[in-house]
């Protein structure tokens, strides 16, 4: 406008009616936003309501007031969460040959040294300075400029951009950079807006000592994986000395949190289900990809996430083939774990698999992907896929001096081209005396590059400035204390520390997310009030069906004592119900339990079973509603091909 | 064949075995690399997979066969819970130092391998000493810290703690421990479970999962392990009547018995039929011989020896005061006769703790169908004239009174018992204080 010479005035109305829009805009946008957020907050309310006023899960010791993060599983919670690690077990133990293995919880400190976990495990906290109420440093920052950027209009653009950069880097901002922003923005104790400590770190493991002599420590371990690793060695002979394998386990996990919240989703004790699975760095294809490499879901892959796109749908195969997917197994992995996730219920457009940015990477990873389900808390992680390298392995071999090494026998020996480091023990004895050893084993250390760097030095200079990392500084290294060669060897096998490819599941997350994506709310036959439903496939459905004699009568019910006898042997969890209460009210009281079919007595030979979501009744002879119901639910057929073999039943009135 | 070559063979077949178990992964110590912590083992492949075949039919011959509440609850338990269920203060052993390295033993084992080496060795042993050991071994578990002293250069024993302890929270304010049983999550739970059931009795829950015991010298490879898997069961039912309806599908079972009055004069088990059992009063109630006969179909089902199976009664000294009836389901082994299951009816000892702690009143009703006229005690306590005696102390005095009105609502019967995971041979031996899995003694 500015450069086709309108008259400054009329520049100036536009600007003026285009701010006046932008305001309009940015309010709209606010009350959409709390629209929003008040509806996520109604549908939540109703869900955690009937979550736990049907015991799927309930805070921990309530009569004592509960711990915070700690929940039980009631009986429909607990059924479901056994229905899932149930298919599990067969999604991935079972269809890939794992090595399925069980491990104690109580661990050594030495495991857990050599993972790492005892130094790092670690979250930043802040403590009330009168109270000694700890919060976590990063959330209370990310609380800040999230109210701030939702709530506070007046901010300029430059403020809002800076909020938005701080909660974009705040994984990786250090103890001091948190101490200074808490300083900055002025953010007091939650609770009682009291000044708060500096940020220091808090070990997230649970402590304990083992054995009566107080000289042992222990934690309770904080993932499953460490078990797998330190039996690499038994695992890999059980397998025939053969790679590639996967082990698994399924076990309780701990992690003390500082502020446990968001109910199930972050909690103190869960239950994880990991794989391991063990391949040459060399060859990370896959045998069974093609099987999966045609499936296509949303990836959010990191080019795409760093320049502000939205997640794409994308064929797994050809993330592969680009280069996305680093490699085939890991793409593998992604593809099997959306078919398991996708099959339990959760809704497709709800999943995405979102790869880490290189700062959310540890240094030793390849890549990493993690299933993300949408939820009304946001996306979040509930499976993390993720290639780990030789890291894990290499450690406890470190720390435990067991080689924890794959071999691979050439057909024909090869010769290869070997560097050679030879320390001269005598001179370095004469040199450095005490410390000889860790120059020693400095020198042993060296890989390929560093050394021929020094052999060129020692050639040209005869003498070089050498770091010793245990020794914290550098050394002089003469050129007659140490001769570096190649040379060529003959090998009949190449010895190599496998890679890791370990996808992670946090069970209770994804049951979490399940619910959710699982609940929903539909009027009453009458209108006058709004019933729940979880609209659970029958694999996970905590009870396959429950039987109800129409009228309270001896003749049905003993018919109902006969088909629950069936079903028992038929091995279907059912429930059955005899209370004098409505049909329509117990057929209510079924769908909030998210209990797929109803069997209803209303005669002595035959019965009818209705399908909770479309209600659709058929009717079924007595003999032969288990086996109707088993097919079902086991899917081997499905309640379509039910509906076109046994007469449908108009229910008329029954649902009141 | 005479005692030491049988010991001999005894101990060449458990070798074989033990090194098969080893070297096929079935079970192997665990965080070997790092020469291993005792008491502590990993199930590979093949024993993972037997593990979940019997906690699957477990679940089957059990949970869904009767019908029961599962429930799955936290092993990071704060101190409160494991307060009024008695195991902060009665769950330890005794133990005893060597005074110059600090290892630990448990008094109690000391002692019964001193006893049971001089009985099996000593052939010259006086018939008098004789008998002494013989009766210390009899009474081992009644035995308390003082008597224990055996004048080894060893320290005086003295209690130790089984529970692993914690600190829950950041603050370091919350005490906890990892549950030492899987039971006391559903105790606290019964409110909400007796309402899922509609609140009716009788009802049963059940949980699975790991449970923890510092040992404080782990043995006996499987048997006696610091972290193991337990499956309980418990049954609340009105205590005025413990009738089942289907004991009958059970009564007509025939297996090993061995009744206390058996055990104390010297008898051994015996073949009875669990209905003649309970009817002529061996076996407490229906319900408690309901459940030894299912868990006897449970136990052979899996490939337990019939023959190498029985179910023995709790002598009255094993039990706790408040205990009704409670049989262990021993099953024979290499290390001989093996609780693998205990079957107890406890009263309504635990609802009561903590009910009494939680001031959360866990108790059922009965509706009856006509009101009944009932002599009923009241206790009423004067608040003035109580204020006006105790001040301070007032409040203490009479919610104590409160507790006592309280007691007789707490009607139910709890049978709860335990299970041991795979191979059926899972820690439970008596406690040197006999206080195993009976806290509050």
């Amino acid at each position: 406008m500015a450069s086709s010479g309108a008259p400054k005035s009329h520049i100036d109305a536009a600007v003026q009616s285009l701010n006046v829009l932008k305001l309009d805009k940015a309010s709209i946008k606010t009350q959409l936003q709390s629209a929003v957020s008040s509806n996520t907050d109604a549908f939540r309310q109703a869900l955690v309501n009937t979550l736990e006023r049907r015991l799927f899960y309930i805070p921990s010791f309530k009569i004592y007031r509960g711990v915070a993060g700690l929940y039980d599983y009631g009986p429909p919670g607990c059924a479901v969460k056994s229905n899932v690690l149930a298919f599990w077990r067969q999604h991935f133990v079972l269809e890939e040959n794992m090595l399925e293995v069980d491990c104690p919880c109580v661990t050594p400190e030495i495991v857990l040294k050599a993972s790492g976990h005892v130094d790092k495990f670690t979250d930043l906290m802040v403590k009330d300075d009168k109270t000694g109420t700890c919060y976590r440093a990063d959330h209370l920052i990310k609380d800040y400029c999230k109210e701030k950027l939702d709530k506070d209009l007046t901010m300029t653009p430059e403020k809002a951009a800076e909020l938005k950069h701080v909660l974009a880097i705040l994984d990786d901002l250090s103890a001091e950079d948190l101490g200074a922003k808490i300083k900055e923005y002025g953010i007091t104790a939650p609770d009682t807006k009291n000044h708060l400590s500096h940020p220091y770190p808090f070990n997230l493991m649970f402590q304990t000592s083992i054995g009566p002599s107080g000289f042992s420590p222990g934690y309770m371990r904080p993932e499953t994986a460490q078990g797998i690793f330190v039996n690499f060695k038994d695992l890999y002979y059980y397998n025939g000395n053969k790679l590639p394998f996967a082990a698994a386990q399924i076990g309780q996990a701990f992690r003390n949190e500082i502020s446990p919240r968001q109910g199930l989703l972050r909690v103190r004790e869960f239950t994880l289900a990991e794989i391991e699975h063990f391949v040459d760095p060399q060859d990370k294809s896959h045998p069974k990809f093609s099987e999966i490499s045609s499936l296509e879901f949303l990836m959010f892959p990191r080019e795409e996430q760093m320049s502000g796109q939205s997640a794409k749908r994308l064929q797994i195969g050809e993330a592969v083939s680009q280069g996305i997917v680093n490699n085939e197994t890991l793409g593998y992995f992604i593809g099997r774990v959306y078919l398991f996730l996708t099959r339990l219920g959760i809704d497709k457009e709800r999943l995405r698999f979102r790869q880490h940015l290189a700062n959310e990477m540890a240094h030793y990873a390849a890549d990493c992907w993690d299933a993300e389900i949408e939820c009304s808390y946001g996306w979040i992680e509930c499976v993390g896929i993720a290639d780990r390298s030789a890291y894990d392995l290499s450690a406890h071999s470190d720390k435990s001096g067991v080689a924890l090494v794959a071999q691979e026998k050439f057909p024909e020996p090869r010769e290869v081209e070997k560097l050679v480091i030879a320390p001269v023990k005598k001179e370095l004895g004469l040199a450095f005396k005490g410390n000889q050893k860790m120059v020693t084993e400095a020198l042993e250390a060296m890989d390929e590059k560093v050394a021929l760097e020094m052999k060129a030095d020692l050639e040209s200079k005869g003498e070089v400035e050498f770091h010793v990392c245990t020794l914290g500084k550098n050394v002089t290294v003469k050129k007659n204390m140490v001769s570096i060669s190649k040379e060529k060897k003959k090998e009949h096998q190449r010895v190599f520390t496998p890679s890791v490819i370990e996808p992670s599941f946090g069970i209770g997350r994804i049951i979490y997310c399940l619910f959710e994506h699982a609940f929903y709310l539909r009027p009453s036959k009458a209108g006058d009030e709004q019933l729940n439903v979880f609209c659970f496939p029958p694999l996970v459905a905590p009870i396959k069906c429950t039987v109800f004699p129409l009228v309270q009568n001896q003749q049905y019910e003993e018919v109902a004592k006969f088909i629950s006898k069936l079903l028992t042997a038929a091995g279907i969890s059912h429930k059955i119900d005899i209370t004098g209460t409505s049909i329509g009210k117990r057929y209510a009281r079924t769908d909030e339990l998210g209990v797929p079919f109803a069997i209803t007595v209303d005669s002595t030979t035959s019965v009818t079973i209705r399908e909770r979501d479309s209600k659709d009744q058929i009717r079924v002879n007595v003999e032969n509603v288990a086996s109707v119901v088993k097919e079902v639910t086991d899917g081997q057929s499905t309640w379509d091909d039910a509906l076109k073999t046994y007469p449908l039943h108009s229910s008329g009135s029954a649902e009141d | 064949m005479d005692s030491a070559q049988e010991a001999q063979n005894r101990e060449a077949f458990r070798q074989a075995i033990v090194n098969t178990l080893e070297r096929r992964l079935f079970y192997i110590p665990s965080f070997k690399i790092y020469r291993g912590v005792a008491g502590l083992y990993d199930y590979g492949p093949p024993g993972c997979a037997v593990k979940s075949n019997v906690l699957a039919f477990w679940r089957k011959h059990f949970v869904l066969e009767e019908n029961m509440l599962e429930v799955d609850c936290p092993c990071v338990t704060p101190e409160v819970v494991l307060n009024a269920s008695g195991h902060v203060d009665k769950f330890t052993d005794l133990k005893v130092k060597d005074e110059k390295t600090g290892n630990c033993y448990r008094a109690g084992h000391l002692l019964k391998d001193f006893c049971k080496d001089k009985l099996e060795r000593e052939t010259n042993l006086g018939e008098e000493k004789k008998a002494e050991f013989k009766h210390v071994l009899a009474v081992l578990d009644d035995l308390s810290a003082e008597e224990l002293d055996t004048k080894n250069p060893l320290s005086d024993p003295y209690p130790f703690n089984l529970m692993f302890q914690t600190s829950i929270g950041p603050s370091g304010m919350l005490p906890g421990y990892m549950l030492p049983e899987t039971a006391q999550g559903i105790f606290v739970n019964f409110k909400d479970l007796y309402y899922y059931n509609g609140s009716k009795l009788p009802f049963a829950a059940a949980q699975i999962g790991q449970a923890f015991r510092n040992e404080i010298s782990p043995r006996q490879g499987l048997l006696r392990v610091r972290e193991f898997t337990l499956a309980e069961i418990e049954y609340f039912v009105d205590p005025e009547d413990k009738a089942y309806p289907k004991f009958s599908e059970v009564a007509k079972l025939e297996f090993l018995m061995f009744p206390r009055e058996d055990q104390v004069s010297g008898r051994s088990a015996k073949r009875i039929p669990i209905g003649e059992a309970v009817a002529q009063g061996i076996v407490n109630n229906e319900t408690l011989g309901y459940v030894i006969g299912r868990v006897y179909l449970f136990l052979t089902y899996l490939g337990i020896d019939k023959d190498r199976l029985r179910f023995r009664q709790h002598l009255a000294n094993e039990m706790a005061h408040y205990a009704a009836d409670c049989w262990d389901a021993e099953i024979e082994c290499s290390y001989g006769w093996i609780e693998c299951v205990g079957i107890a009816d406890r009263f309504a000892y635990d609802l009561c703790a903590h009910t009494d702690k939680s001031g959360v009143p866990l108790v059922a009703h009965e509706k009856l169908p006509e009101p009944r006229e009932v002599g009923k005690l009241v206790i009423a306590p004067v608040k003035k004239e109580l204020g006006l005696a105790f001040k301070g102390n007032q409040r203490m005095v009479v919610e104590a009174l409160e507790v006592v009105c309280l007691v007789p609502l707490c009607i139910y019967l709890i049978l709860r018992f335990f299970f041991g995971g795979f191979e059926i041979q899972r820690p439970w031996e008596k406690r040197s204080s006999g206080v195993e899995s009976d806290p509050g003694i």
